[in-house]
Protein backbone atom coordinates (compact mmCIF):
# COMPACT_ATOMS: atom_id res chain seq x y z
CA UNK A 1 0.00 0.00 0.00
CA UNK A 2 1.92 3.25 -1.30
CA UNK A 3 1.06 6.77 1.20
CA UNK A 4 -1.29 7.90 -1.54
CA UNK A 5 -3.51 5.70 -1.43
CA UNK A 6 -3.96 5.64 2.59
CA UNK A 7 -4.42 9.74 1.61
CA UNK A 8 -7.80 8.76 0.62
CA UNK A 9 -8.23 5.41 2.95
CA UNK A 10 -11.09 6.21 5.30
CA UNK A 11 -13.00 4.36 8.08
CA UNK A 12 -16.27 5.95 7.58
CA UNK A 13 -18.35 2.94 6.65
CA UNK A 14 -17.73 1.31 10.25
CA UNK A 15 -21.14 2.14 12.48
CA UNK A 16 -21.11 5.26 14.18
CA UNK A 17 -17.82 6.65 12.51
CA UNK A 18 -18.52 10.10 10.90
CA UNK A 19 -15.10 11.19 10.24
CA UNK A 20 -12.59 7.93 10.41
CA UNK A 21 -9.65 10.01 9.23
CA UNK A 22 -6.73 9.98 8.41
CA UNK A 23 -6.22 6.10 9.34
CA UNK A 24 -2.86 5.48 11.80
CA UNK A 25 -0.36 3.90 10.20
CA UNK A 26 2.10 1.59 11.75
CA UNK A 27 4.34 -0.69 9.91
CA UNK A 28 6.57 -3.54 9.80
CA UNK A 29 8.28 -4.09 7.04
CA UNK A 30 8.23 -1.29 4.03
CA UNK A 31 9.82 -1.60 0.40
CA UNK A 32 11.13 1.00 -1.57
CA UNK A 33 10.12 0.62 -5.25
CA UNK A 34 11.74 2.76 -7.95
CA UNK A 35 8.73 4.82 -9.67
CA UNK A 36 9.80 7.18 -13.08
CA UNK A 37 8.92 10.72 -11.50
CA UNK A 38 6.26 12.40 -13.52
CA UNK A 39 6.23 15.91 -13.08
CA UNK A 40 2.83 16.39 -13.94
CA UNK A 41 1.56 13.34 -12.49
CA UNK A 42 2.66 14.84 -9.00
CA UNK A 43 1.56 18.44 -9.86
CA UNK A 44 -2.00 17.47 -10.06
CA UNK A 45 -2.13 15.07 -7.57
CA UNK A 46 -0.70 17.10 -4.81
CA UNK A 47 -3.94 19.87 -4.53
CA UNK A 48 -5.60 16.36 -4.08
CA UNK A 49 -4.26 14.85 -1.07
CA UNK A 50 -4.43 15.93 2.21
CA UNK A 51 -0.99 17.52 3.69
CA UNK A 52 -1.42 16.99 7.21
CA UNK A 53 -2.79 13.57 7.13
CA UNK A 54 0.35 12.56 4.54
CA UNK A 55 2.98 14.35 7.19
CA UNK A 56 1.38 12.51 9.87
CA UNK A 57 1.33 9.10 7.76
CA UNK A 58 4.95 10.02 7.06
CA UNK A 59 6.55 10.55 10.37
CA UNK A 60 4.92 7.16 11.87
CA UNK A 61 7.08 5.68 9.19
CA UNK A 62 10.07 7.79 10.18
CA UNK A 63 10.03 9.50 6.58
CA UNK A 64 9.27 12.84 7.69
CA UNK A 65 12.91 14.14 7.70
CA UNK A 66 12.80 15.88 4.62
CA UNK A 67 9.12 17.11 4.55
CA UNK A 68 8.19 21.01 5.71
CA UNK A 69 5.08 20.66 8.78
CA UNK A 70 2.35 22.58 6.15
CA UNK A 71 2.80 22.52 1.91
CA UNK A 72 4.85 25.98 1.43
CA UNK A 73 2.69 28.18 -1.01
CA UNK A 74 5.23 27.75 -3.73
CA UNK A 75 5.52 23.99 -3.49
CA UNK A 76 4.71 23.99 -7.41
CA UNK A 77 8.11 25.30 -8.11
CA UNK A 78 10.05 23.78 -5.54
CA UNK A 79 11.59 20.84 -7.36
CA UNK A 80 13.30 19.18 -4.73
CA UNK A 81 10.24 19.23 -2.57
CA UNK A 82 8.38 17.65 -5.70
CA UNK A 83 10.70 14.75 -5.76
CA UNK A 84 10.55 14.09 -1.88
CA UNK A 85 7.06 13.97 -2.56
CA UNK A 86 6.83 11.89 -5.26
CA UNK A 87 9.29 9.79 -3.77
CA UNK A 88 6.84 9.78 -0.21
CA UNK A 89 3.77 9.40 -2.48
CA UNK A 90 4.76 6.75 -5.48
CA UNK A 91 8.17 4.82 -4.04
CA UNK A 92 7.41 3.66 -0.39
CA UNK A 93 5.30 0.61 -0.34
CA UNK A 94 3.81 -0.46 2.84
CA UNK A 95 4.50 -4.72 2.82
CA UNK A 96 3.12 -5.85 6.71
CA UNK A 97 1.40 -2.99 8.96
CA UNK A 98 -1.90 -1.99 10.36
CA UNK A 99 -3.74 0.73 9.87
CA UNK A 100 -6.20 2.04 12.56
CA UNK A 101 -9.81 3.66 13.01
CA UNK A 102 -8.82 7.03 15.19
CA UNK A 103 -12.47 7.28 16.25
CA UNK A 104 -12.94 3.72 17.45
CA UNK A 105 -9.64 1.89 17.69
CA UNK A 106 -10.14 -0.78 15.48
CA UNK A 107 -7.59 -2.28 13.88
CA UNK A 108 -7.18 -3.14 9.74
CA UNK A 109 -4.14 -5.47 9.40
CA UNK A 110 -1.94 -4.68 5.63
CA UNK A 111 -0.10 -8.16 4.87
CA UNK A 112 1.90 -8.45 1.70
CA UNK A 113 1.18 -4.99 0.74
CA UNK A 114 -2.73 -5.30 0.66
CA UNK A 115 -4.50 -3.62 3.34
CA UNK A 116 -7.84 -5.50 4.55
CA UNK A 117 -10.56 -2.78 5.49
CA UNK A 118 -13.51 -5.97 5.41
CA UNK A 119 -15.97 -6.07 8.07
CA UNK A 120 -19.16 -8.26 9.49
CA UNK A 121 -22.06 -6.92 7.89
CA UNK A 122 -23.30 -5.58 11.68
CA UNK A 123 -20.30 -3.63 12.02
CA UNK A 124 -21.06 -1.00 9.78
CA UNK B 1 -35.91 -22.77 -5.90
CA UNK B 2 -35.40 -19.81 -3.31
CA UNK B 3 -32.20 -18.70 -1.86
CA UNK B 4 -31.83 -15.81 0.24
CA UNK B 5 -29.65 -13.00 -0.84
CA UNK B 6 -26.61 -13.26 1.67
CA UNK B 7 -26.11 -16.85 1.00
CA UNK B 8 -26.23 -17.03 -2.69
CA UNK B 9 -23.21 -14.20 -2.80
CA UNK B 10 -21.19 -15.72 -0.27
CA UNK B 11 -21.77 -19.22 -1.98
CA UNK B 12 -22.07 -18.34 -5.81
CA UNK B 13 -19.75 -15.28 -5.91
CA UNK B 14 -17.18 -14.60 -3.61
CA UNK B 15 -16.23 -18.34 -2.67
CA UNK B 16 -16.18 -19.16 -6.34
CA UNK B 17 -14.12 -16.66 -7.54
CA UNK B 18 -11.45 -17.45 -4.49
CA UNK B 19 -11.74 -21.02 -5.92
CA UNK B 20 -11.38 -19.83 -9.94
CA UNK B 21 -8.25 -17.59 -8.88
CA UNK B 22 -6.37 -20.34 -7.71
CA UNK B 23 -6.87 -22.28 -10.69
CA UNK B 24 -5.84 -19.11 -12.87
CA UNK B 25 -2.76 -18.39 -10.70
CA UNK B 26 -1.12 -21.53 -12.03
CA UNK B 27 -2.32 -21.34 -15.66
CA UNK B 28 -2.46 -18.55 -16.90
CA UNK B 29 0.00 -16.42 -15.73
CA UNK B 30 1.48 -16.10 -19.34
CA UNK B 31 -1.53 -14.83 -20.79
CA UNK B 32 -3.14 -11.29 -20.48
CA UNK B 33 -6.45 -11.06 -19.27
CA UNK B 34 -8.94 -9.77 -21.22
CA UNK B 35 -9.25 -6.20 -21.40
CA UNK B 36 -12.76 -4.02 -22.88
CA UNK B 37 -11.22 -1.54 -25.17
CA UNK B 38 -13.82 0.72 -23.83
CA UNK B 39 -12.60 0.46 -20.11
CA UNK B 40 -9.45 1.50 -20.78
CA UNK B 41 -10.57 4.19 -23.29
CA UNK B 42 -12.36 5.38 -19.98
CA UNK B 43 -8.76 4.88 -17.87
CA UNK B 44 -7.16 6.24 -20.64
CA UNK B 45 -9.22 9.40 -20.59
CA UNK B 46 -8.84 10.61 -17.46
CA UNK B 47 -6.24 13.66 -17.07
CA UNK B 48 -2.78 13.19 -15.51
CA UNK B 49 -2.96 12.93 -12.10
CA UNK B 50 -6.10 11.51 -10.88
CA UNK B 51 -7.54 9.50 -8.93
CA UNK B 52 -9.26 6.36 -10.09
CA UNK B 53 -11.41 3.79 -7.55
CA UNK B 54 -11.92 0.32 -9.57
CA UNK B 55 -14.44 -1.18 -7.25
CA UNK B 56 -14.46 -5.27 -7.88
CA UNK B 57 -11.47 -5.06 -9.41
CA UNK B 58 -10.61 -9.04 -9.68
CA UNK B 59 -7.10 -9.35 -12.00
CA UNK B 60 -6.67 -5.24 -11.74
CA UNK B 61 -6.94 -5.76 -15.56
CA UNK B 62 -6.93 -1.66 -15.90
CA UNK B 63 -3.60 0.38 -14.59
CA UNK B 64 -2.82 3.84 -15.39
CA UNK B 65 0.92 5.03 -15.85
CA UNK B 66 -0.72 8.61 -15.07
CA UNK B 67 -3.12 8.01 -12.53
CA UNK B 68 -3.56 6.82 -9.60
CA UNK B 69 -5.49 3.45 -9.24
CA UNK B 70 -7.03 1.83 -6.25
CA UNK B 71 -8.65 -1.48 -6.74
CA UNK B 72 -10.92 -2.84 -4.20
CA UNK B 73 -12.14 -6.43 -4.14
CA UNK B 74 -13.49 -8.67 -1.55
CA UNK B 75 -11.46 -11.77 -2.08
CA UNK B 76 -7.80 -12.46 -0.43
CA UNK B 77 -6.59 -15.05 -3.35
CA UNK B 78 -7.61 -12.99 -6.22
CA UNK B 79 -5.40 -9.78 -5.29
CA UNK B 80 -3.01 -11.65 -3.76
CA UNK B 81 -2.18 -12.91 -7.44
CA UNK B 82 -3.25 -9.54 -9.12
CA UNK B 83 -0.56 -7.48 -7.79
CA UNK B 84 1.52 -5.40 -10.19
CA UNK B 85 3.11 -2.01 -11.09
CA UNK B 86 0.62 1.11 -11.45
CA UNK B 87 -1.96 -0.16 -8.76
CA UNK B 88 -2.58 -0.25 -5.10
CA UNK B 89 -4.70 -2.98 -4.13
CA UNK B 90 -7.05 -3.36 -0.92
CA UNK B 91 -9.74 -5.86 0.24
CA UNK B 92 -12.88 -4.14 1.00
CA UNK B 93 -16.85 -4.63 0.33
CA UNK B 94 -18.49 -2.25 -2.52
CA UNK B 95 -21.22 -1.39 -0.48
CA UNK B 96 -18.98 -0.15 2.65
CA UNK B 97 -15.77 1.50 0.47
CA UNK B 98 -13.29 2.68 2.72
CA UNK B 99 -12.55 5.87 1.14
CA UNK B 100 -13.57 9.76 1.94
CA UNK B 101 -16.29 11.52 0.38
CA UNK B 102 -16.12 12.97 -3.13
CA UNK B 103 -12.64 12.90 -3.19
CA UNK B 104 -11.68 10.95 -6.59
CA UNK B 105 -12.02 11.58 -10.07
CA UNK B 106 -13.24 8.25 -11.37
CA UNK B 107 -14.77 5.15 -10.53
CA UNK B 108 -14.79 1.81 -12.68
CA UNK B 109 -17.96 -0.60 -11.30
CA UNK B 110 -17.77 -2.84 -13.93
CA UNK B 111 -19.51 -6.17 -14.10
CA UNK B 112 -19.61 -6.15 -10.17
CA UNK B 113 -23.43 -5.11 -9.65
CA UNK B 114 -24.87 -7.76 -11.51
CA UNK B 115 -23.36 -10.22 -8.49
CA UNK B 116 -25.39 -8.68 -5.73
CA UNK B 117 -28.76 -10.40 -5.25
CA UNK B 118 -31.45 -7.08 -4.69
CA UNK B 119 -32.53 -3.96 -6.09
CA UNK B 120 -31.76 -2.75 -2.71
CA UNK B 121 -28.02 -4.07 -2.43
CA UNK B 122 -27.43 -3.24 -6.10
CA UNK B 123 -28.14 0.79 -5.22
CA UNK B 124 -26.06 1.05 -2.19
CA UNK B 125 -22.90 0.30 -4.55
CA UNK B 126 -24.09 2.75 -6.54
CA UNK B 127 -24.27 5.23 -4.04
CA UNK B 128 -21.66 4.33 -2.26
CA UNK B 129 -19.75 4.60 -5.50
CA UNK B 130 -21.51 8.18 -5.77
CA UNK B 131 -20.33 9.23 -1.95
CA UNK B 132 -16.53 8.77 -3.06
CA UNK B 133 -17.16 10.47 -6.30
CA UNK B 134 -16.20 14.34 -6.42
CA UNK B 135 -18.65 16.88 -8.17
CA UNK B 136 -17.99 16.32 -12.05
CA UNK B 137 -16.37 12.80 -11.00
CA UNK B 138 -17.61 10.30 -13.24
CA UNK B 139 -18.20 6.53 -13.28
CA UNK B 140 -18.33 3.86 -15.84
CA UNK B 141 -20.92 1.22 -15.02
CA UNK B 142 -21.02 -2.28 -17.10
CA UNK B 143 -23.74 -4.96 -16.71
CA UNK B 144 -24.35 -8.00 -17.91
CA UNK B 145 -27.90 -8.03 -20.21
CA UNK B 146 -30.87 -10.22 -19.98
CA UNK B 147 -31.54 -9.47 -23.88
CA UNK B 148 -28.54 -11.57 -25.48
CA UNK B 149 -27.81 -11.99 -29.06
CA UNK B 150 -27.08 -15.40 -28.71
CA UNK B 151 -30.15 -16.97 -26.59
CA UNK B 152 -32.42 -16.38 -23.75
CA UNK B 153 -32.14 -16.19 -19.70
CA UNK B 154 -35.30 -18.01 -18.41
CA UNK B 155 -34.90 -15.20 -15.70
CA UNK B 156 -33.06 -12.23 -13.99
CA UNK B 157 -31.73 -14.42 -11.05
CA UNK B 158 -30.00 -17.07 -12.57
CA UNK B 159 -27.03 -19.53 -11.25
CA UNK B 160 -24.67 -19.39 -14.62
CA UNK B 161 -22.17 -22.44 -15.25
CA UNK B 162 -18.42 -21.78 -15.26
CA UNK B 163 -17.54 -25.06 -17.56
CA UNK B 164 -14.38 -25.62 -16.99
CA UNK B 165 -13.66 -26.84 -20.13
CA UNK B 166 -14.66 -24.16 -21.81
CA UNK B 167 -11.63 -22.33 -20.23
CA UNK B 168 -7.98 -21.70 -21.75
CA UNK B 169 -5.44 -23.54 -20.43
CA UNK B 170 -2.07 -22.64 -20.23
CA UNK B 171 -3.24 -19.85 -22.39
CA UNK B 172 -4.96 -22.89 -25.01
CA UNK B 173 -8.36 -23.14 -25.28
CA UNK B 174 -8.95 -27.06 -25.58
CA UNK B 175 -10.15 -29.25 -28.80
CA UNK B 176 -13.47 -30.85 -27.63
CA UNK B 177 -16.25 -30.85 -29.55
CA UNK B 178 -19.25 -29.07 -29.13
CA UNK B 179 -22.91 -29.42 -30.85
CA UNK B 180 -23.02 -28.01 -34.15
CA UNK B 181 -24.82 -25.49 -34.42
CA UNK B 182 -24.51 -23.53 -30.45
CA UNK B 183 -21.89 -20.81 -29.77
CA UNK B 184 -20.57 -20.85 -26.13
CA UNK B 185 -23.01 -18.21 -24.99
CA UNK B 186 -25.98 -19.87 -26.42
CA UNK B 187 -24.71 -23.20 -24.24
CA UNK B 188 -24.06 -21.11 -21.43
CA UNK B 189 -27.32 -19.21 -21.12
CA UNK B 190 -29.17 -22.72 -22.12
CA UNK B 191 -27.20 -24.51 -19.37
CA UNK B 192 -27.99 -21.70 -16.68
CA UNK B 193 -30.69 -22.25 -13.63
CA UNK B 194 -33.17 -19.88 -12.96
CA UNK B 195 -33.42 -19.08 -8.99
CA UNK B 196 -35.47 -17.17 -6.41
CA UNK B 197 -34.23 -14.94 -4.40
CA UNK B 198 -35.06 -14.11 -0.74
CA UNK B 199 -34.61 -11.62 1.17
CA UNK B 200 -33.93 -12.58 4.68
CA UNK B 201 -35.05 -9.43 6.43
CA UNK B 202 -38.65 -9.85 4.94
CA UNK B 203 -38.16 -13.62 4.88
CA UNK B 204 -38.49 -16.69 7.47
CA UNK B 205 -35.51 -17.97 7.32
CA UNK B 206 -37.05 -21.27 9.50
CA UNK B 207 -39.30 -21.73 6.59
CA UNK B 208 -36.60 -21.56 3.68
CA UNK B 209 -33.70 -23.73 5.69
CA UNK B 210 -36.79 -26.27 5.48
CA UNK B 211 -37.58 -25.84 2.08
CA UNK B 212 -34.05 -26.70 1.39
CA UNK B 213 -33.63 -29.78 3.52
CA UNK B 214 -37.17 -30.87 1.81
CA UNK B 215 -35.63 -30.03 -1.70
CA UNK B 216 -31.95 -31.93 -0.85
CA UNK B 217 -33.72 -35.68 -1.18
CA UNK B 218 -34.59 -34.42 -5.20
CA UNK B 219 -31.43 -35.64 -7.52
CA UNK B 220 -30.40 -32.50 -9.39
CA UNK B 221 -29.99 -33.47 -12.94
CA UNK B 222 -26.11 -32.43 -13.20
CA UNK B 223 -25.43 -30.32 -16.20
CA UNK B 224 -22.74 -31.38 -18.52
CA UNK B 225 -21.31 -30.18 -21.99
CA UNK B 226 -23.70 -33.44 -22.88
CA UNK B 227 -26.89 -32.10 -21.60
CA UNK B 228 -27.44 -28.51 -23.09
CA UNK B 229 -28.67 -29.33 -25.97
CA UNK B 230 -31.13 -26.48 -27.84
CA UNK B 231 -34.27 -28.32 -27.74
CA UNK B 232 -34.17 -28.62 -24.01
CA UNK B 233 -34.01 -25.03 -23.38
CA UNK B 234 -37.62 -24.33 -22.81
CA UNK B 235 -38.57 -21.99 -19.87
CA UNK B 236 -41.36 -23.02 -18.26
CA UNK B 237 -40.27 -26.75 -19.02
CA UNK B 238 -37.28 -25.56 -17.12
CA UNK B 239 -38.81 -23.82 -14.18
CA UNK B 240 -40.76 -26.75 -13.44
CA UNK B 241 -37.70 -28.95 -13.40
CA UNK B 242 -35.84 -26.82 -10.81
CA UNK B 243 -38.47 -25.73 -8.59
CA UNK B 244 -38.23 -29.81 -7.41
CA UNK B 245 -34.78 -30.21 -8.13
CA UNK B 246 -31.69 -29.49 -5.78
CA UNK B 247 -29.28 -26.80 -6.78
CA UNK B 248 -26.17 -27.74 -7.48
CA UNK B 249 -23.48 -26.63 -5.45
CA UNK B 250 -21.25 -23.82 -6.26
CA UNK B 251 -17.80 -26.13 -6.47
CA UNK B 252 -18.68 -30.00 -7.23
CA UNK B 253 -18.87 -32.33 -4.03
CA UNK B 254 -17.06 -35.24 -4.33
CA UNK B 255 -17.19 -38.42 -1.72
CA UNK B 256 -15.93 -38.00 1.36
CA UNK B 257 -14.01 -41.15 1.77
CA UNK B 258 -10.82 -40.51 -0.24
CA UNK B 259 -10.75 -44.88 -1.07
CA UNK B 260 -14.14 -45.09 -2.68
CA UNK B 261 -12.82 -41.86 -5.00
CA UNK B 262 -9.31 -43.23 -5.79
CA UNK B 263 -11.10 -46.49 -6.77
CA UNK B 264 -13.69 -44.32 -9.16
CA UNK B 265 -10.92 -42.19 -10.53
CA UNK B 266 -8.76 -45.37 -10.99
CA UNK B 267 -11.60 -46.38 -12.89
CA UNK B 268 -11.63 -43.80 -15.79
CA UNK B 269 -8.48 -42.88 -15.57
CA UNK B 270 -5.79 -45.09 -14.18
CA UNK B 271 -2.86 -43.81 -14.46
CA UNK B 272 -3.89 -40.65 -12.30
CA UNK B 273 -5.80 -42.90 -9.67
CA UNK B 274 -2.15 -44.41 -9.21
CA UNK B 275 -0.81 -40.83 -8.95
CA UNK B 276 -3.10 -40.15 -6.25
CA UNK B 277 -2.77 -43.30 -4.57
CA UNK B 278 0.79 -43.03 -4.16
CA UNK B 279 0.19 -39.38 -2.35
CA UNK B 280 -2.31 -40.39 -0.07
CA UNK B 281 -0.08 -42.28 1.70
CA UNK B 282 2.67 -40.08 2.93
CA UNK B 283 0.27 -37.23 3.32
CA UNK B 284 -1.57 -39.16 5.79
CA UNK B 285 1.10 -40.62 8.17
CA UNK B 286 2.37 -36.79 8.09
CA UNK B 287 -0.96 -34.92 8.16
CA UNK B 288 -4.00 -37.28 10.08
CA UNK B 289 -6.63 -38.32 8.24
CA UNK B 290 -8.54 -35.30 8.44
CA UNK B 291 -5.94 -32.89 6.42
CA UNK B 292 -5.17 -35.90 4.09
CA UNK B 293 -9.13 -35.70 3.44
CA UNK B 294 -9.22 -31.87 2.74
CA UNK B 295 -6.03 -32.65 0.74
CA UNK B 296 -7.25 -35.12 -1.43
CA UNK B 297 -11.12 -33.36 -1.84
CA UNK B 298 -8.91 -30.31 -3.13
CA UNK B 299 -6.48 -31.95 -5.17
CA UNK B 300 -9.33 -34.27 -6.79
CA UNK B 301 -11.26 -31.10 -7.55
CA UNK B 302 -8.21 -29.62 -9.00
CA UNK B 303 -7.24 -32.96 -11.05
CA UNK B 304 -11.23 -32.90 -12.78
CA UNK B 305 -10.83 -29.03 -13.17
CA UNK B 306 -7.83 -30.09 -15.05
CA UNK B 307 -9.73 -32.20 -17.03
CA UNK B 308 -12.24 -29.84 -17.59
CA UNK B 309 -15.35 -32.10 -16.26
CA UNK B 310 -15.83 -29.60 -13.56
CA UNK B 311 -18.91 -26.84 -14.03
CA UNK B 312 -18.57 -23.85 -11.71
CA UNK B 313 -21.48 -21.98 -10.78
CA UNK B 314 -21.64 -18.37 -10.20
CA UNK B 315 -24.82 -15.98 -9.77
CA UNK B 316 -25.49 -13.27 -11.72
CA UNK B 317 -28.67 -10.98 -11.67
CA UNK B 318 -29.21 -9.60 -15.44
CA UNK B 319 -30.38 -6.24 -16.73
CA UNK B 320 -33.00 -6.17 -18.67
CA UNK B 321 -33.19 -2.61 -20.60
CA UNK B 322 -33.27 0.61 -18.61
CA UNK B 323 -33.29 -1.05 -15.85
CA UNK B 324 -29.41 0.15 -14.77
CA UNK B 325 -30.68 3.49 -16.26
CA UNK B 326 -33.56 3.22 -13.80
CA UNK B 327 -31.37 2.63 -11.25
CA UNK B 328 -28.72 5.52 -11.81
CA UNK B 329 -31.30 7.74 -11.83
CA UNK B 330 -32.83 6.44 -8.22
CA UNK B 331 -30.03 7.90 -7.07
CA UNK B 332 -30.18 12.39 -7.03
CA UNK B 333 -26.75 13.21 -7.10
CA UNK B 334 -26.27 10.86 -10.27
CA UNK B 335 -26.54 11.62 -13.75
CA UNK B 336 -26.73 9.46 -16.74
CA UNK B 337 -24.11 10.62 -19.53
CA UNK B 338 -24.51 7.76 -22.13
CA UNK B 339 -25.91 4.10 -22.46
CA UNK B 340 -24.98 1.93 -24.73
CA UNK B 341 -25.35 -2.36 -25.74
CA UNK B 342 -22.16 -3.76 -25.90
CA UNK B 343 -21.40 -7.61 -26.92
CA UNK B 344 -24.64 -8.35 -24.00
CA UNK B 345 -24.00 -5.85 -21.78
CA UNK B 346 -25.33 -2.90 -20.29
CA UNK B 347 -22.70 0.44 -20.24
CA UNK B 348 -23.53 3.17 -18.76
CA UNK B 349 -21.31 6.28 -17.55
CA UNK B 350 -22.54 8.49 -15.16
CA UNK B 351 -21.40 11.76 -13.48
CA UNK B 352 -21.81 13.75 -9.81
CA UNK B 353 -23.78 16.79 -9.75
CA UNK B 354 -23.41 19.36 -7.75
CA UNK B 355 -26.55 20.05 -4.88
CA UNK B 356 -27.90 22.76 -6.19
CA UNK B 357 -28.19 21.42 -9.69
CA UNK B 358 -30.23 18.51 -7.65
CA UNK B 359 -32.62 20.93 -5.98
CA UNK B 360 -33.43 22.79 -9.31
Amino acid sequence: MKLLTHNFVSSRFLKDVKGGYPLKLSAQKIETKDVEFNEEFIKNIIPKCDFSALRSACESINEAANLPQTLPENWIENEELLKELHRLLFCIDIIEGELQCPDTARIFPIKQGIPNLLVEDEQK
Amino acid sequence: MSLNSAEVETEYVHSIYSRLATYQQKDTKSSSPRIWPRVKQFVDQQSTGSVILDVGCGEAKYTSTKSHVIGFDTCPEVLAASQKDHIDLALADAISIPVKDESVDAVLNVSVIHHLSTTQRRKMVLQECSRCLRIGGQMLIYVWAFEQPNGKFASQDILVPWNMHETAIGGRLPKIKFHMNTTKEQRIIAASIPICISDPTTSNRWFSGVLNKMVEQFQFPYFSKKSTAPESNNNINKNEKNSNSKLPSAVPQFLPTTNSIISGIKRWSPMLGKRLASLLVPVEEQYGEELANNIMRESITEAMATLREVTFYRYYHVFKENELNNLVDSIPELRVISTTFEHGNWCVIAEKIPENIIRA
